[in-house]
C-alpha cells in the first residue's frame, strides 16, 4: 500500500488497503461480481481511508454505513458536492451543474431542471420509453437466438432515450457511448481528450441553439431565465455536459448487471417473466443490490466524524453499492430478493444531489426489464463466455452475451 | 406545527379512535424529491410541479393507514414521520381544547386541524 499517499492527519491505523479502483474484483474481471466484492467492507469499520480511491488516484475517507453516508449526503453545509471532477480532467475548474453546485445556487438550478424530470413528465415521455425498447428487442428477437446484450440492447437503449431527451439524433449514438467510456474508464490523456470533445460539442451545439432555438433541452437553457437573466455560456455548459455525460452510461450498466443477474438465476426470470407485476417491485431490489455509482464529497470544514478526524479538503466517498449492503440496513443484503419491502435503497443517492434523472432511470429499467421479459425467451449465459466486469468510479459489465437458442 | 392539507372531506377522520388515529407528519426541509410515498400511495402523498411533497401533514383515514405506512416507511430521506397520536391528545395549535375535549376517543380531525 503506498502509505505516502495518506495525509499526515490520517492516524495510520485507519488507512486500508481497499478501493474501488484496484481491489480484487474491481479491474476488468471475467464472470466477476464487483458489488459482491465491495460488501467486504462491512466486517470492518464504519470509517476508514482509503489512500487510492479515485480516477486520478487520490485518497478519500469511505463512509460503509448507510445512515452515516445519508448524514454526509444530507448534509451540504459541511460536505461540499463541489468537486469539478470533470473540469480537472482539462485543468479547469468550472462546475457541473447541479451536481456540482451547493446549496443556495443549486436549488435555483435544480428548480430549473426538476419540472423537466419529474415522475409526473416521465409518466409522459414512457410511450416513447417504450416503443423504442420493444423495436430494438423484436430486431434482437428476430435476428437470432443470442446477443451481446450490452452492446445490442442496454446502451443502444438507454443512452437513445437520453439523446432524445436532449434533442439530438441516434445517428452518431455510438460515437457518443465511446466519449462516455473513455471519460469513465479512459487513463488520463484519454479522459482529457474525451473531455475536451464533449465540452466542444456541448458548446457547439449551445451556440447552434442560441442562433436558432429548436424544441429541444439546450434550447430550453439557453432560453431559460434565472433570477431575471439569462443563463450564461459556462452555466449553460455546465448543464449540458453533465446531463449529456449522465445519460451514457449508468441506466445502460443497471440493465446490464440485472439481465445478468436474471440470466443467472432463472427461477426469479421465470417469476418475473409468468407474473410481470413483479418487475417494478425487482427493479429497486436490483437497484439496491446492482447500483453502479459511487458519490464523493468535499468536507468544507474539519469534522471529526465517528471519530475519524476529516480535515478540510478531504475527500469522502459515499459509495450507493456500499451502502446498499449494509447489514444494518437491509436484512441479509447480500442476497437478492426480489420481493424485499421497504427497500430504502441508495442508488440514487440522498440529499439535495438526488440523482435528477431518477424518475426517467427507474421508468427506462422496468421497462426494458418488462418488454425484454415478455420477448425473450428463458436466456441464460452463452457457454463459452464470460461476461467482464469492473469497478470505479461507474460500476459497469460488458460481453454479456445472452443465449435463448 | 403546520396544519393538514384538506385533502378530504369534513368527515375525514370521524371514525378514529383511539389506538387508529395517524397521521403523516412531513418535513418538507428532508425531501428530495425521490418521489417513493407518491409511488406507493398516489392519492395520500401528492406532489408540486418539481415532484417534491406538498407541504402540510397528512390525516389518514382508517381504510389508507396501511397504503400511508407503506409510503411513509419508503422514504430514503426519512422525511415522513407517522404519528399516531389521537388528534386530542396532540400538542394544540389553532384551536382551544379544554380538559374534557382532550380526553375525547372520538374526534373530527378535519375540524381540528384547518387546511
Amino acid at each position: 500500500m503506498p502509505v505516502s499517499r495518506v495525509p499526515d492527519h490520517v492516524p495510520r491505523e485507519m488507512v486500508r488497503d481497499f478501493s474501488l479502483f484496484t481491489s480484487p474484483g474491481m479491474q476488468r474481471t471475467p464472470n466477476g461480481d464487483p458489488h459482491a466484492a465491495v460488501a467486504c467492507v462491512h466486517s470492518g469499520p464504519p470509517i476508514f481511508y482509503s489512500p487510492y480511491n479515485t480516477q486520478d488516484g487520490l485518497g478519500t475517507w469511505v463512509i460503509t454505513r448507510a445512515a452515516d453516508q445519508r448524514r454526509v449526503l444530507q448534509d451540504a453545509e459541511n460536505f461540499s458536492s463541489h468537486r469539478k471532477l470533470f473540469s480537472a480532467a482539462l485543468d479547469e475548474s468550472w462546475p457541473t451543474i447541479p451536481l456540482e453546485l451547493d446549496p443556495p445556487a443549486h436549488g435555483v438550478f435544480r428548480s430549473l431542471l426538476n419540472p423537466l424530470l419529474s415522475p409526473k413528465r416521465v409518466a409522459e415521455l414512457e410511450p416513447a420509453v417504450r416503443e423504442r425498447a420493444v423495436l430494438l428487442i423484436d430486431r434482437i428477437a428476430a435476428s437470432g437466438s443470442s446477443c451481446d446484450v450490452t452492446k445490442d440492447f442496454a446502451f443502444p437503449f438507454a443512452v437513445s432515450i437520453s439523446l432524445r431527451f436532449l434533442g439530438l439524433p441516434d445517428d452518431r449514438l455510438d460515437t457518443f457511448v465511446r466519449w462516455g467510456q473513455e471519460l469513465l474508464h479512459g487513463d488520463r490523456p484519454e479522459r482529457s481528450a474525451a473531455a475536451r470533445t464533449i465540452v466542444d460539442f456541448i458548446d457547439e451545439l449551445t451556440a447552434l441553439r442560441r442562433k436558432e432555438p429548436v424544441d429541444d433541452f439546450i434550447s430550453f437553457i439557453v432560453q431559460a431565465e434565472l433570477e431575471g437573466r439569462r443563463l450564461t455560456d459556462e452555466e449553460v455548459r455546465g448543464i449540458g455536459v453533465l446531463v449529456f455525460v449522465a445519460g451514457l452510461d449508468s441506466v445502460a450498466a443497471a440493465i446490464g448487471f440485472d439481465l445478468a443477474y436474471l440470466a443467472r438465476n432463472p427461477e426469479d426470470q421465470e417469476l418475473l417473466r409468468s407474473e410481470p407485476e413483479r418487475i417494478a417491485l425487482a427493479a429497486e431490489e436490483l437497484l439496491r443490490a446492482y447500483p453502479p455509482i459511487q458519490m464523493l464529497r468535499v468536507a468544507r470544514k474539519d469534522i471529526d466524524f465517528e471519530g475519524a478526524p476529516i480535515r478540510k479538503g478531504d475527500y469522502v466517498s459515499c459509495a450507493t453499492m456500499i451502502a446498499n449492503r449494509d447489514p444494518a440496513e437491509f436484512e441479509c443484503p447480500n442476497t437478492v430478493d426480489l420481493a424485499r419491502e421497504n427497500n430504502r435503497h441508495a442508488a440514487f443517492g440522498y440529499g439535495p444531489h438526488r440523482c435528477i434523472g431518477s424518475h426517467l432511470a427507474r421508468r427506462e429499467i422496468v421497462i426494458a426489464l418488462e418488454e425484454w421479459l415478455a420477448r425473450i425467451p428463458a436466456f441464460r449465459i452463452k457457454k463459452g463466455t464470460s461476461p467482464i466486469t469492473y469497478g470505479g468510479h461507474v460500476f459497469g459489465i460488458e460481453n454479456l452475451v445472452l443465449d435463448w437458442s | 406545527m403546520t396544519t393538514a392539507a384538506p385533502r378530504h372531506g369534513a368527515d375525514n377522520g370521524a371514525s378514529d379512535k383511539v389506538g387508529s388515529a395517524m397521521r403523516i407528519i412531513v418535513h418538507n426541509t428532508k425531501c428530495q424529491g425521490h418521489a417513493r410515498c407518491s409511488a406507493q400511495a398516489p392519492e395520500i402523498f401528492k406532489l408540486d410541479d418539481e415532484g417534491y411533497i406538498l407541504p402540510g401533514d397528512i390525516e389518514i383515514t382508517a381504510g389508507e393507514q396501511l397504503l400511508a405506512l407503506q409510503g411513509a416507511q419508503s422514504c430514503p430521506e426519512r422525511a415522513l414521520e407517522v404519528d399516531r397520536t389521537p388528534a386530542a391528545q396532540r400538542e394544540p395549535d389553532s384551536v382551544e381544547r379544554g380538559p374534557d375535549e382532550l380526553k375525547s376517543t372520538s374526534v373530527n380531525v378535519a375540524a381540528r386541524w384547518p387546511g
